[in-house]
């Protein structure tokens, strides 16, 4: 059908087209600017013109469905082997993931979001014990003033403005039940909530909120990761409380400070600041420091607590195991170009992990001794569970392009990078949108460096999975 | 969430609802562009609610004619006391692997909040979330602030229905450097000050987008244009239409805007 038809076939359907002239057929504007413009988009009703979207509000059930297909490599000679680590080829996941939210009442508003994941390993058979679920938020929230609040439940408070480390964040530690990727800003976002009594007042440029958190369970024992269990052992072990207050100080300065209290430790402080730096760049930096272990010390002291260790246990490195003011900090910038990438680059820095020289002794003291290697894992995974870095010092990049090469797709890249050893862990995955509610992507990661390096003493070389993802 | 969802920009929605505002409010003009001011903002006054307000825009793109991704956005905005700035919250409604995040905008703050993940992370004018295309262009909307015009003449232009309008052409001019488009040709209806069609570049002086104004009808008390057409500059084949609906004047409380209320947004 010519121009000039279709054109005729929209004015003649258009018909009564609200306060609109019909259009002359194209050409005979004389402008190249209306030209540009084809005649489906002209009227909506016209043929092959969008449907309008289906919904005007969002609705209060949300979620998606996932299907999950990964391949996994691994050293066969590896320095270092994680004791009970199993090495499976194929990984397979499906995950339903739902959120509800709604009024119940004038001023009364429930939230619930629930997550299950089914992951097979190779050779392993559909069981209850492979059904993960994560009751990440299920809370009451009452409105006591227009800008007064309190809410009651699981709460998933997320502090901080980095992407790979949140200092300021209290909240994380332990809260990760399944790890769907290694990448920690996905971490970050699929973690459990915690149970708390939370106030809060905002105003104008500024907000206080004051929050308990009680101890449900005392984490004594192993964490109960592979059930239906809420998992209380993760987020709720100690009765804690806190203080956040920000204020507009001008037009872009909101510090944001945090003070967080915890049974039997000292006092935890948090400062959390964005700024941009003209239209494509932002800044970021958080902060937190308190009395407090090193990595080493709170990595027994939790295999103690979950019974993997005997009490009383001693680093068999040398190790500072007292208390003493420490920090962690992540300071980053985000640099966005006209052609859709953005670029992160981040530096983490935790005083109480290993420095470059302990590192060394920690992997010589593990390929000699089995204790020692039980250790060195152990405090590996204390520092992976808590999501922080093992060692003082590393990077974080990461770039997305948004629309690269084709409309529909997105390309993605991240590495985390200890400036040590220059072993890294690193990512790259394409997300492509076959339609508004269908994804579909494919990662890659891999684990880099010499064998005696963090991310080289990995038993997993790297994987490469596919997913499906559904939303409605 | 998808994993690269949360750092998908924002779509070019946000970037057309940009355009869609761009000149809609009153220039701060030099002294010798007095009447381009005030054609501006009579212009401006059809174009601009005038009060806190919200809307629904529903996007719909086409690829060399051929129609592509739709998208809707529940819009909430406000002029800020003193700085004359337009803070704006957007709410994703489609599509369905978007719904229910925000977007926060106050001057050049941006925040974007994924309800589903809890997170909320700062992003720079230039970066979108959640989208299609976009130039990086701004969310700014007040040109009183950002841009001097001066009158460049009557010109006859054609509107997006094909018909011939009588026409005054202005030249906006960024006073600003935080702004994406650093001149703005301008076209206003000489016989109802109804602003026609907008052509934006870049500070190479590089066409980036160019919009149409149509579907005037009466919103909240006057005749205003329910539809911008949206030409890109530098893919001409991408065309995007945004329709205006559901305009209503509304409490927008200040408390919005800022990083803490955006997981406690609730606009009904």
């Amino acid at each position: 059908m010519s121009r000039l038809a279709t054109a005729a076939l929209v004015v003649a359907l258009a018909g009564s087209a609200a306060a609109q002239q019909a259009p002359p057929p194209k050409g005979a504007a004389g402008d190249a600017d209306v030209d540009l413009i084809p005649d489906a988009a002209l009227q909506s009703a016209a043929p092959g013109a969008p449907a309008a979207p289906a919904r005007t509000s969002v609705p209060p059930l949300r979620g998606s469905v996932e299907a999950a297909a990964q391949a996994l490599g691994w050293r066969s000679d590896p320095v270092l082997r994680a004791p009970g680590q199993d090495d499976p080829r194929t990984r397979l996941r499906t995950s339903l993931d739902l959120r509800a939210e709604g009024t119940l009442a004038p001023g009364l508003r429930g939230v619930l979001a629930h997550r299950f994941d089914l992951v097979l390993s190779e050779g392993q058979a559909v069981d209850d014990e492979h059904l993960q679920g994560s009751l990440r938020e299920a809370y009451l929230s009452y409105r006591l003033a227009p800008d007064l609040h309190l809410d009651l439940g699981r709460v998933n408070q997320k502090d901080g403005a980095a992407l790979g480390f949140n200092p300021a964040d209290a909240f994380k530690a332990n809260a990760v039940k399944v790890r769907v990727s290694e990448d920690p800003s996905v971490l970050r976002d699929a973690r459990l909530g915690t149970v708390m009594l939370r106030g809060q007042a905002l105003w104008d440029g500024g907000a206080i909120a004051a929050l308990y958190a009680p101890r449900l369970d005392d984490g004594r024992g192993p964490p109960e990761s592979l059930s239906l269990s809420p998992g209380l052992d993760r987020t709720n072990r100690q009765h804690r409380g806190q203080l956040k207050a920000s204020q507009r100080l001008a037009q872009d300065l909101q510090p944001e400070v945090i003070v967080t209290f915890a049974e039997q430790e000292s006092p935890r402080f948090g400062l959390s600041l964005t700024r941009a730096f003209g239209d494509a760049v932002v800044g970021y930096a958080e902060w937190s420091g308190g009395r407090r272990r090193g990595l080493v010390a709170q990595a027994l002291r939790e295999g103690e607590r979950r019974r993997d260790l005997p009490p009383g246990t001693r680093p068999l490195v040398p190790s500072d195991t007292g208390e003493a003011v420490r920090s962690q900090a992540a300071i980053g910038l985000s640099l966005t170009t006209g052609f859709k990438l953005t670029m992160n680059a981040e530096y983490h820095f935790n005083e109480g992990g290993l420095t470059r020289s302990d590192w060394r002794r920690w992997v010589e003291a593990a390929r000699a001794s089995p204790l020692a290697n039980g250790q060195f894992w152990l405090l590996r995974r204390f520092a992976g569970e808590g999501l922080e870095p093992v060692v003082r010092d590393s990077l974080f990049l990461r770039a997305s392009w948004q629309e690269a090469f084709l409309r529909d797709l997105d390309l993605a890249a991240l590495a985390r990078i200890n400036v040590y050893d220059g072993s890294a862990f690193a990512q790259v995955e394409a997300a492509y949108y076959l339609t508004g509610a269908t994804t579909l992507t494919l990662t890659g990661n891999a684990n880099f460096g010499h064998r005696t390096s963090e991310l080289g003493t990995l038993r997993q070389h790297g994987s490469v999975q596919v997913k499906l993802t559904q939303h409605f | 969430m998808h994993e690269s969802e949360a750092m998908r920009p924002v779509p070019s929605p946000f970037a057309i609802l940009a355009l869609a505002f761009l000149a809609a409010f009153p220039a701060a003009a030099a002294a010798q562009a007095r009447s381009a001011q005030e054609i501006l903002a009579a212009s401006d006054a059809i174009r601009n609610p005038g009060q806190p307000f919200g809307l629904t825009v529903m996007l719909a793109e086409f690829r060399s004619g051929a129609p592509g991704q739709t998208m809707a956005l529940k819009v909430y905005s406000k002029e800020e006391t003193g700085s004359g700035q337009y803070r704006s919250l957007l709410q994703f409604v489609e599509p369905q692997r978007d719904q229910g995040k925000l977007m926060m905008k106050t001057g050049n703050v941006l925040w974007f909040h994924d309800p589903g993940a809890g997170s909320t992370i700062r992003i720079s004018p230039q970066q979108r979330l959640l989208g299609q295309a976009s130039n990086g262009d701004v969310v700014t909307v007040n040109l009183a602030k950002d841009y001097s015009a001066i009158l460049a003449g009557e010109e006859a232009v054609t509107d997006a229905d094909r018909q011939k309008r009588d026409c005054w052409k202005l030249e906006l001019k960024a006073t600003s450097d935080s702004v994406t488009y650093w001149r703005v040709e301008y076209w206003v209806d000489k016989a109802t000050d109804r602003p026609v069609k907008g052509r934006f570049y870049s500070e190479t002086d590089r066409l980036l987008k160019t919009a149409f104004y149509r579907g005037y009808e009466l919103q909240l008390g006057r005749d205003r244009p329910t539809e911008t057409i949206i030409i890109d500059g530098i893919d001409t084949a991408l065309v995007t239409r945004m329709k205006f609906s559901a305009y209503a004047y509304r409490d927008v409380p200040e408390s919005w805007f800022q990083k803490d209320s955006l997981g406690r947004f609730r606009p009904e």
